[in-house]
């Protein structure tokens, strides 16, 4: 297992150089200026040199790259062009609101979408199961800032139940925090539902026709122990892998719900470094929202083995 | 394999019997009603989308591209001056309805190129890398780099650095959805490959080129289609997110992301400039979807009721 998981780590490295590759590169393509940006607008030619000089602008840019690469290795992502701070710093602050949104809007959509997919397929073209197909197509067309306003208008302002946008940090209240994420997290966890109801739904009922799902019956187990140890842990590795894709979408969908309920996290600070040029930012968050995608998708590799022991990776 | 029939009915044996596509389509259709209520909504908006150049021209539509400080922000329904809003006016006085309506020619036109042109991109880096072991796994790293960044990051971070153009959001949007085709149809080479079909016709002696285009190539087109049903959804999906995130389509373009943006600080006051085009954005993609769902069962049933 160690071995499995060390040799995967390894194989992760060649992935995580490319995003630095394609990244870096991406933004070194940039017709913008920040030098000049930096300098003003009534900076003349000296002074954005000046700038460009400060900056490591003026560099070859294999060198940039490599204090680029240097930099990330050992943990120091640079200073921010813009505001001078440091951007390990700038980014640790944004971690835990997007983090939180993601974690409880993955939460909710796998405790909804799991009992869901598992009852459709079992009570295969029932009312519930059309119900729930209906809303889990729903989930893949409605975009979700649509989805944000429409839950603001309806339970932030005509039922003032929830506020309309903005975090708590955790320490300074956990009540506070959970109370602001709960609406942020619902629209979230609704669009990433569909995806995971539809594939637990669609394996299960591959599984259900298994004959030892039939066996199971005939010996006279009851109907929820057949479902869950007989044919959920049967069909729980498909779901797994969807959960896993579906975390890119989580990512992608939190830049979009920070920017409609404001809060202030990682997508937020994309959107607002790239209106700035900001590089360093830029890069280092995209190259650690990355490392998050590439771990999380390991862990599920690893999470399949215990829920099918037939799987094993060491021999 | 002694006798060249033999062969060749081993060779036939991957092959689908010979339906003509629009029949075996038509019956697709008449059995699964979600999917012929899509197709017929998509074609609906696709016509009206064509049309509205006409509709503005002949007063039917308010011209979209035109400011009327005079009637900023109005609710649903007529102006003081007689002016029809069905869907109220922007902040900068324009119509939403005829945004909502013209907004769809641009809607359409990024999702079906970014479907397009990701489904060929994607195929031929699929078919490459699924059939030539060599460069197999220098490709798949570089795609699975490419797909490690979440795909509206990677749109926003291309569209800063292209700048606000129609080409560069189909750009920035087939550089996202490229890569997820390429190993759809990677991973269906690499089963195909090792089918008996494509054995007996190496035995035969045709060549590679003769192989990938005759028989490999052809079997990945049904899960290319769908595919490419799906990206065409999410495409116009994610035309519009790039647009509301101001990193879409100029904003000065009446599009359905553009108005959403617009209307963003005014939506507790003037619901309907954020509602009412998202709900045009919902439909579409909900059309697209129930219409790529039917297709998917009819062409590939191995997938049926799967994502």
């Amino acid at each position: 297992m160690q071995r499995y998981i060390l040799k995967r780590l390894l194989a992760a490295l060649p992935t995580m150089a490319i995003v630095g590759v394609v990244v870096f590169s991406i933004i070194h393509l940039a017709p913008g200026d920040p030098a000049a940006i930096m300098a003003g607008e009534d900076a003349d030619y000296e002074q954005v040199e000046a700038m460009r000089e400060a900056m490591g602008l003026l560099d070859p840019i294999p060198v940039q790259f490599w204090k680029f690469v240097s930099g990330v290795a050992t943990g120091d992502f640079g200073e921010s062009i813009f505001s001078g701070h440091k951007v390990s710093k700038l980014i640790l602050d944004r971690v835990e609101p997007t983090l939180s949104l993601a974690l409880i809007s993955l939460t909710i959509s796998i405790v909804v979408s799991i009992p869901a997919g598992v009852l459709a397929a079992w009570k295969m073209n029932s009312i519930f199961d059309r119900i729930v197909m209906i809303l889990a197509l729903t989930g893949y067309a409605v975009p979700y800032f649509a989805l944000g306003y429409v839950m603001i208008i309806l339970f932030a302002v005509k039922l003032p139940w929830f506020p309309a946008g903005g975090y708590v940090y955790m320490e300074e209240s956990i009540t506070q925090y959970l109370y602001h994420l709960l609406l942020p997290s619902f629209v979230l966890g609704f669009a990433g539902s569909a995806l995971i109801t539809r594939m637990t739904r669609a394996t299960m009922l591959e599984v259900l026709k298994e004959d030892y799902v039939r066996t199971a019956r005939a010996k006279g187990l009851g109907e929820t122990i057949v479902l869950l140890r007989h044919a959920f842990r049967n069909a729980a590795n498909p779901v797994i892998t969807v959960i896993g894709f579906s975390i890119a979408g989580f990512i992608s969908g939190v830049v979009i719900t920070e920017t409609v309920f404001a809060i202030p996290g990682m997508g937020r600070l994309i959107t607002e470094s790239i209106a700035q040029r900001d590089f360093q930012i830029i890069q280092s968050t995209i190259l650690i929202v990355a490392l998050i995608y590439v771990m999380v998708n390991l862990i599920i590799d690893v999470l399949y083995v215990f829920v099918d022991p037939r799987i094993r990776y060491d021999s | 394999m002694s006798t060249k029939s033999e062969a060749q009915d081993i060779q036939f044996q991957g092959l689908r019997p010979k339906i003509p596509w629009y029949i075996s389509m038509g019956n697709a259709l008449w059995r699964n009603p979600n999917m012929l209520i899509g197709l017929i909504f998509v074609v609906i908006v696709a016509i009206i989308a064509l049309l509205a150049p006409l509709l503005i021209r002949f007063g039917v539509l308010e011209d979209p591209f035109v400011f009327d400080p005079l009637n900023r922000l109005l609710p649903p329904g007529r102006a003081e001056d007689g002016k029809l809003f069905l869907f109220g006016s922007g902040p900068l006085g324009r119509d939403i309805f005829s945004i909502v309506v013209y907004g769809s020619r641009i809607s359409l036109f990024v999702g079906l190129a970014v479907a397009i042109i990701a489904a060929i991109v994607g195929s031929f880096i699929g078919i490459v890398a699924g059939y030539f072991s060599k460069v197999d796994d220098i490709i798949m790293r570089f795609m699975d780099g490419i797909m490690a960044i979440p795909g509206i990051l990677l749109a926003i971070v291309l569209m800063a650095i292209l700048g606000p153009r129609i080409e560069n959001v189909i750009f920035a949007l087939t550089v996202v959805d490229a890569p997820r085709t390429a190993r759809i149809v990677r991973s269906v080479v690499l089963t195909i490959k090792e089918s008996q079909y494509v054995d007996a016709a190496h035995a035969f002696g045709a060549t590679k080129t003769r192989i990938l285009l005759r028989h490999i190539a052809p079997n990945t087109f049904a899960p290319v289609i769908v595919q490419a049903t799906f990206l065409f959804a999410s495409a116009i999906l994610a035309e519009a997110s790039l647009s509301f995130l101001g990193a879409g389509v100029p904003p000065d373009i009446p599009t359905w992301g553009n108005i959403i943006g617009e209307g963003r600080i005014y939506f507790i006051s003037n619901s309907n400039i954020v509602i009412l085009p998202s709900v045009g954005l919902f439909l579409l993609a909900l059309a697209i979807n129930m219409f790529g769902d039917g297709l998917r069962d009819s062409l590939d049933p191995k997938l049926r009721g799967k994502t």
